[in-house]
């Protein structure tokens, strides 16, 4: 799955960290998420989508 | 997309209870490892010195005992432990530890379960090793038990630092 986290934090100019601080999760699980390495749970996937104020399928993309 | 620009929310009072009880959680695990290191190898140490100068064997006397509630003793902080870590760590972390038991340890149980069969199929089969030990049928299933304790750990270690070092 394909996410455009890493560009929509940097928008907002937050770091790795203040996102994970956040999100209630470590700095490696978003770093992981922001490369790809690891897809969200179906609730962390909704807190940041709630974070972002975006709908899911604004950030995350469900690759063939 | 939607144009509102969001905030980061304020670090807030529970968040910042998680984290100081993160911490706490590891300097528990480290404190309790000097603990047990020291005063199980400090009255180790004493129990079988006195055994050895009353004459007696690894499996006479106090030795058995000490060994028996040290590992009781052990058993119980090292669950409040694990509940306590388990609860303190985030979504990524737990699945790291459930595939890791899943596939790491069930992989080891599937790699060493056809090396254990010519025990058990031919009479004959022997390892000298465990002869030598002189083990009795009670104290063999127990070798046994500890054994398969130790290789699911194995493999549950590999798999883990293996997966955690692939998702960094």
């Amino acid at each position: 799955m394909k996410n455009h986290l890493k560009v929509l934090r940097a928008g907002r100019n937050w770091s790795q960290a203040d996102l994970a601080d956040a999100l209630d999760v470590s700095r490696q699980t978003i770093n992981a998420l922001e490369t790809g390495k690891y897809d969200p749970s179906l609730p962390l996937a909704f807190k940041i989508a709630r974070l972002f104020a975006l709908k899911i399928e604004d950030i995350f993309e469900d690759l063939p | 997309m939607n144009e509102e620009q969001p905030t980061l929310p304020e670090f807030s009072q529970k968040r910042a209870k998680k984290l100081s009880t993160k911490r706490e959680i590891w300097l528990i695990a480290l404190f309790g490892i000097i603990v047990i290191a020291l005063g199980g190898g400090l009255i180790g140490s004493m129990v079988g010195h006195a055994n050895n100068r009353a004459g007696l064997g690894l499996n006479d006397g106090f030795v058995p005992w000490f060994l028996v509630a040290f590992s009781f003793a052990t058993m119980i902080p090292t669950l409040w432990w694990s509940i306590k870590y388990w609860r303190s760590i985030d979504e990524m972390a737990k699945r790291a530890h459930l595939d890791a038991f899943c596939w790491g340890g069930g992989m080891s149980w599937a790699v060493f379960l056809p090396l254990t069969v010519p025990m058990l199929a031919f009479a004959e089969f022997k390892l000298d090793f465990i002869e030598g030990l002189g083990a009795s049928a009670t104290r063999a299933f127990g070798l046994g038990v500890f054994t398969t304790i130790m290789i699911t750990v194995l493999g549950y270690g590999l798999f883990w630092t293996v997966w955690w070092a692939k998702k960094r």
